[in-house]
């Protein structure tokens, strides 16, 4: 071979490699921006200190320490935002060449800011001031649909826009926290089929904030020639009363606390005092609550879900039963007995083969019954007699599992759906979870009646579900399969198969590869823990946390099986270190006002602003049932 | 042609897609199979260069198409940090695919029509350099 034919040789092989590598190195670098070192806690302090004198006797002062000599580029801005009760009450911003002499024009400016005068001394001692340094910049690109889902890191990166009128050119800024405060992020569906799961940006409600903020009206702002950017920020809060250096933020929320039996049982009361909290006289739940605005859904009217209304109420029954923390009781028999009133209002008695008298639950003006609501309300019956050993509810209990048994088919799946009027049973609809509730309800009647008759129906039921999944596919796919999981060590008392273990292993190792590990999403260590398939979609709480119960049952279906282990605790304590981080505490609850009362709740993900009932239920029933791990975790490593 | 027929289903029957302009890019790869058959069928001069024409299309296409990829990427990873190893997976799967399926033909089309043998199937003369060498 001719040098020169080795030459083109090689060349063939490694130039288009090359080629494409420092193609992609320019598409990156293009797009990245770059971060400096987040300030440290000293330097966070000096900056606040600046601002909390702009509010005091002291004024404007230019804070001090050798961090904040650090060059800003694009002169920052730093922006200083001031919450009163969960909301902003004034907002100033302070370009410099460095964070020191930017911090100072925004602490300049916050002297004068006519809101703040406003204020008198005891609300500016309440008041908590949040910064956001501004790092770093970058493009944005809005050229079509399908680029705008993911034109921006959501709750990241912050959008801005400059005006261009040749002089002056005016520069407007959507914080990073700000554009999920404002209910701009995630929310277009990526299928009809799981509206809960969102992405993008609503542009065209961002460019109604810049226009309200530029003072000008819609058109008058369309008019304009804007240039869109992405920018990220060091941002920090201030901790109430000053009681410790400002906290670090990421996506709006400061670092969790540790992953403690004591911090999960505080965690756990907490969800469960948001949930009282939004219980209603009548015995329903607020079942949404917006923690922006404070607004929540009306208990009386508008969508509702029965199921979650059950299991809400059987999570509460849960936390008393581990914590006995009295004023859990009489909301539990409130929210219980509404239960007893839907059964009494709806109608559905059915007197069953032998004259065993079964009933449904079923809420005000439907006519259809679905499974999951009975299910769920005859395991959150069952808890409350399991927590208090008071049987007021057993007879309901009995009557609504003697109809569940009756939606039973022989080959132990179950019917969905009954129609009232007709007293029809629907052979055909299948829906998510019933099957797993209505197993998981009938294990639990066998705990608190000892009747074997429910054992047996639970068996046949769970054979059926892990029975499903006995094909060629089986073990690489799996459904919603969580309350199958929680069932099965239910049932473990009456009895052990080796196919429920495997099934609940291999679907808590189907869970584990989609768990974020650290260093797995280098932009982005507040998700370790998470459940997601992608770092371009937020997780979503609530299966976090079902999957959490679900892997908490799995490793205590191990210990019933003589072989718990010890890396599937690990990891069920690394999710749950996550979702103590996204609870809310009064560290991180500066945007939440008092009307919300939101501490305690969970929202449906890291820059979802909204609450319901279930979210808190699955979470924080996660968090009482992983006490005991975190127990045997922490003996493990001492 | 069987595999200008393939191609037709599956665009129409499996992989439909609802954008006009999607649908164009796809069925270039029908049309320059197609091409590739008629002028390899035809001989001569004008089929020869029917088939370097198609062939070439279909590697443009599949070059494109790992470009678009890689741009994808590389956007992703800077706007996000990270591109995700399921994601990462996927895109190696799917340049996979789109060699074996698209440019694994024209590359042995093209490579064929362009030696002597080749050309003397076209009933052409060898190329000036090859004839040199």
């Amino acid at each position: 071979m001719t040098r020169r034919r080795a030459i083109a040789l090689a060349a063939v092989w490694v130039l288009p490699s090359l080629l494409l590598l420092g193609y992609a190195w320019v598409v990156y670098a293009r797009w990245r921006i770059d971060l400096p070192t987040p300030l440290s806690p000293e330097a966070r302090s000096a900056v606040v200190g600046s601002l909390r004198g702009a509010l005091g006797e002291a004024g404007a002062t230019a804070p001090s320490h050798p961090e904040l000599a650090r060059r800003l580029p694009g002169d920052g801005p730093v922006v200083a935002s001031l919450f009163l009760d969960g909301v902003i009450v004034a907002r100033t911003e302070g370009y410099g060449k460095t964070i020191a002499e930017a911090t100072h024009a925004a602490a300049t400016v916050a002297t004068m800011h006519p809101a703040i005068k406003g204020l008198d001394a005891a609300a500016r001692a309440r008041a908590r001031w949040k910064v956001d340094v501004v790092v770093g910049r970058g493009p944005i690109d809005r050229s079509n649909a399908i680029v705008e889902l993911v034109a921006l890191h959501p709750g990241v990166d912050g959008l801005g826009v400059t005006v261009e009128r040749g002089a002056d050119d005016p520069t407007l800024l959507l914080l990073p926290d700000e554009m999920f405060l404002e209910g701009l992020l995630a929310k277009k569906p990526l299928t009809a089929m799981v509206p809960d799961v969102g992405m993008g940006v609503e542009f065209d409600r961002a460019d109604a904030i810049f226009a309200r903020r530029a003072k000008l009206d819609a058109p008058g702002w369309k008019a304009e020639h804007r240039r869109y950017f992405r920018f990220r920020t060091d941002a920090f809060v201030e901790v109430p009363g000053d009681a410790a250096p400002p906290l670090q933020l990421s996506r709006g929320l400061p670092y969790g606390p540790p992953v403690t039996p004591a911090t999960l049982e505080a965690a756990a009361l907490a969800g469960a005092r948001y949930l009282v909290a939004h219980l209603s006289p009548t015995g329903r739940y607020v079942y949404e609550q917006n923690l922006t605005t404070g607004r929540g859904t009306n208990p009386q009217g508008g969508a509702y879900s029965l199921p979650r209304h059950a299991g809400t109420t059987y999570f509460l029954a849960e936390v008393y039963r581990h914590t006995k923390a009295e004023w859990l009781r009489e909301p539990i028999e409130r929210a219980a007995g509404h239960l007893d009133e839907l059964v009494e209002a709806g109608g559905c008695a059915v007197t069953l083969p032998g004259g065993i008298k079964g009933a449904c639950v079923i809420d005000r003006g439907e006519k259809t019954a679905n499974l999951g609501s009975t299910a769920l309300g005859v395991v959150a019956l069952a808890e409350y007699q399991r927590a208090t050993g008071d049987q007021r509810f057993l007879p309901l209990a009995t009557a609504l599992t003697e109809w569940i048994v009756w939606m039973q088919r022989d080959d132990g799946s179950f019917r969905h759906l009954y129609n009232v009027p007709k007293q029809l049973r629907d052979d055909k609809t299948m829906l998510l979870y019933f099957s797993g509730e209505a197993t998981l309800a009938l294990a639990r009647m066998y705990e608190v009646t000892g009747d074997v008759r429910y054992a047996k129906a639970a068996e046949r039921g769970l054979d059926w579900l892990v029975g499903w999944y006995d094909f060629f596919m089986g073990g690489f796919l799996y459904g919603e399969e969580h309350w199958t999981c929680i069932a099965a060590e239910a049932l473990a008392p009456y009895v052990k198969k080796a196919p429920y273990l495997d099934f609940c292993n291999g679907l808590a190792d189907f869970w584990g590869k989609s768990q974020a590990r650290p260093g797995d999403y280098p932009d982005q260590p507040d998700l370790v823990g998470s459940h997601n398939l992608t770092p371009f979609v937020m997780p979503q709480n609530t299966p976090a946390g079902s999957h959490s119960e679900a892997r908490i049952s799995t490793y205590l279906l191990g210990k019933y099986h003589g072989h718990p282990s010890a890396a599937l605790r690990h990891d069920i304590l690394e999710t749950l270190g996550y979702l103590l981080r996204q609870q809310i505490r009064l560290d991180n609850d500066y945007a939440v006002p008092p009307a919300a009362r939101g501490l305690g709740g969970i929202a449906g993900n890291p820059v979802d602003r909204t609450v319901r009932i279930d979210y808190v239920q699955h979470v924080c029933s996660a968090f009482i049932r992983a006490v005991e791990l975190a127990e045997e975790e922490a003996a493990a490593t001492h | 042609m069987v595999v200008t027929i393939a191609y037709v289903i599956v665009l129409a029957d499996l992989l439909h897609n609802r954008h006009a302009w999607a649908r164009i890019i796809l069925y270039l790869l029908p049309l320059a199979t197609a091409v590739m058959a008629v002028g390899t069928a035809i001989g001569r001069r004008v089929g020869w260069w029917m088939t370097i024409s198609g062939g070439a299309v279909m590697l443009l296409w599949a070059v494109a198409f790992i470009v678009l990829l890689i741009t994808t990427a590389s956007y992703l990873s800077g706007v996000y940090g990270a591109f995700g190893k399921a994601a990462a997976s996927g895109m190696m799967l799917a340049v996979a695919l789109v060699v074996e399926c698209v440019a694994f033909l024209p590359a042995l089309q093209l490579k064929w029509s362009l030696t002597r043998a080749g050309r003397r199937a076209f009933g052409l003369a060898p190329a000036r350099k090859a004839a040199a060498s």
